[in-house]
């Protein structure tokens, strides 16, 4: 036997909802009867209520039909060949699925005691007797439909809200992932941007100190050329100053433009002078370290000094030493002590040459601080006096001797 | 106005520097103010007297130039920069000055000097 579900004719409704909002939903009531008259009565009688139809002529057929579709409530004959209604009624409360619809029984049997106790024992909610007064039929079934429907709305509505509610929180979610996305990428800008103008800093300021080591050296030539007129006398001072500057350079290069030691300047710039006999040179003094533009100046004195005797002091002949004292002064100034001994007797120029102007200028204009030089007949000493930028630089004088 | 009476203020930090340019402007006649070293070091020679021509290092150390340059632009000197950086490092109220670029060649800083001294002869 087939089921059919009889529909509305929604068609005339449909057009008119609104797009947003589907067609209002619909209950569906399940009639159960194996006599076809009384179904179509029963179908005729419920029509109005604009719900959707469906009939099964057996219990087994309506059991069916309940593993497929929810139902707003059960018409439910008593009396039927095979699964009595009783017998579907109690399977329809077995199963939790279909535990919660109501049964209406329809049934033409003398409304007895006992077979009223048997249908509510079943399961039933209500009974209504056939013949089927259409109005009553309507009217109980009205009731069911419309808690049926008022639960589904309320079911409904509180799933929208859930739904409402998870987009929300993943619409949260995605703009946290995003904001979070956005800083990092700002961040990541700002460091790029931050490294970007650390690095055109360095560029430019490399670049200034290479135009302005340039004009050091081109002020240098010119100098040197105004005391040595003679091509070989020039280039071969010239070269030597050169070559002095850039031990300093790389020396400071290899402490990274930090700080150096004192006797390491010194030794870097006289070691082309004292490749013979490095004890010819005597360093006595406490550790001292010293910003880069101190060591730079003190190399170019080292230099000139170191050439001095080698021409005319104390390196050169066989004998003569140079000794190099210092110490922090009574004035808190750094001082430094050159003094020549052993070599042929000295007298003092008739005239400062560049060597000594330069060593002067470098004391006074660079380092601030003043110099001496003293021809004594035994040597040339040279007394030296700079106020230091950082006067931690010196280490106790309690270490004593530093070769 | 004669070479041989101008007189120029150098500051220059750098020993060598200075003393190159102290040797060029003297040889080429003109009296040096200096060289000074610092910016405290030129106030102090300005106390006395308005040189003609200042030609100013840019970075003196870890500092500048620009406390002498602002003070001498209230005076009749006129104000040379020199500098291994190009003229947009200077502040917009000297942008306008001439610059000579280092490393330098000496008949252009020599030029400067006499375009300065001319101006300033027009201008009295």
């Amino acid at each position: 036997m087939i089921a059919r579900a009889i529909q509305e004719p929604a068609a005339a409704t449909e057009p008119d909802e609104s797009s947003e909002e589907p067609t209002a939903p619909k209950a569906k009531i399940l009639i159960v009867d194996d006599d076809e008259r009384t179904a179509l009565a029963v179908r005729t009688a419920l029509e109005e209520l604009g719900q959707t139809l469906v009939v099964a002529h057996s219990g087994e057929e309506a059991l069916h039909r309940l593993l497929f579709d929810d139902y707003a409530v059960i018409l439910l004959d008593v009396n039927m060949p095979g699964m009595d209604g009783y017998e579907m009624a109690s399977f329809v409360r077995a199963r939790k699925r279909t535990r919660h619809i109501p049964i209406v029984f329809l049934t033409a049997l003398f409304r007895d005691d006992t077979h009223l106790l048997q249908a509510y024992s079943a399961g039933a909610v209500d009974m209504v007797f056939k013949p089927v007064d259409p109005f009553i039929l309507r009217s109980k079934v009205a009731v069911f439909v419309d808690l049926y429907l008022k639960q589904a709305e309320i079911q409904r509505e509180a799933e929208l809200r859930h739904r409402l509610q998870e987009e929300n929180f993943r619409v949260r979610a995605e703009k946290l992932t995003a904001e979070q996305a956005l800083r990092r990428s700002q961040e990541h800008q700002e460091a790029m941007e931050k490294a970007e103008a650390h690095q055109r800093t360095l560029i430019e300021e490399l670049n200034h100190r290479v135009k302005n080591m340039l004009t050091v050296v081109n002020a240098m030539a010119r100098q040197t050329l105004a005391s040595n007129p003679a091509p070989e006398d020039f280039t071969e001072k010239f070269v030597r100053r050169i070559d002095a500057l850039g031990r300093t350079h790389s020396l400071l290069s290899r402490e990274q433009w930090g700080t150096v030691q004192l006797c390491e300047v010194a030794r870097d710039s006289l070691e082309p002078y004292l490749i013979e006999d490095k004890n010819r040179v005597v360093f006595e003094g406490p550790p001292v370290a010293f910003d880069p533009k101190t060591a730079l100046a003190l190399g170019i004195v080292f230099h000139e000094l170191a050439t001095n005797a080698i021409k005319h002091g104390a390196l050169s002949n066989r004998e003569g030493i140079v000794a190099m004292s210092w110490g922090l002064a009574d004035n808190g100034n750094f001082r430094l002590q050159w003094q020549e001994r052993g070599g042929p007797q000295v007298a003092p120029p008739e005239r400062g040459g560049f060597g000594s102007r330069l060593i002067r200028l470098e004391l006074t204009h660079e380092l601030n601080g003043e110099v001496e030089l003293i021809y004594e007949p035994q040597g040339l000493k040279v007394l030296m006096g700079f106020p230091l930028s950082n006067p931690l630089a010196v280490a106790q004088p309690k270490q004593g001797l530093a070769s | 106005m004669t070479a041989s009476s101008a007189s120029v203020l150098v500051v220059e930090d750098e020993a060598l520097i200075a003393m190159d340019l102290q040797a060029l402007l003297e040889d080429a006649g003109y009296r040096v103010l200096g060289p000074a070293n610092s910016t405290a070091a030129a106030m102090a020679l300005l106390a006395g007297q308005d040189p003609d021509v200042a030609l100013l290092d840019v970075n003196l150390g870890r500092s500048d130039v620009f406390g002498v340059a602002n003070e001498l632009a209230t005076r009749k000197t006129k104000l040379i920069f020199l500098t291994g950086h190009t003229a947009q490092k200077l502040p917009q109220a000297h942008r306008h000055r001439p610059l000579v670029a280092k490393p330098y060649l000496p008949h252009v800083l020599l030029q400067a000097v006499r375009q300065a001294l001319a101006q300033q002869d027009n201008a009295a």
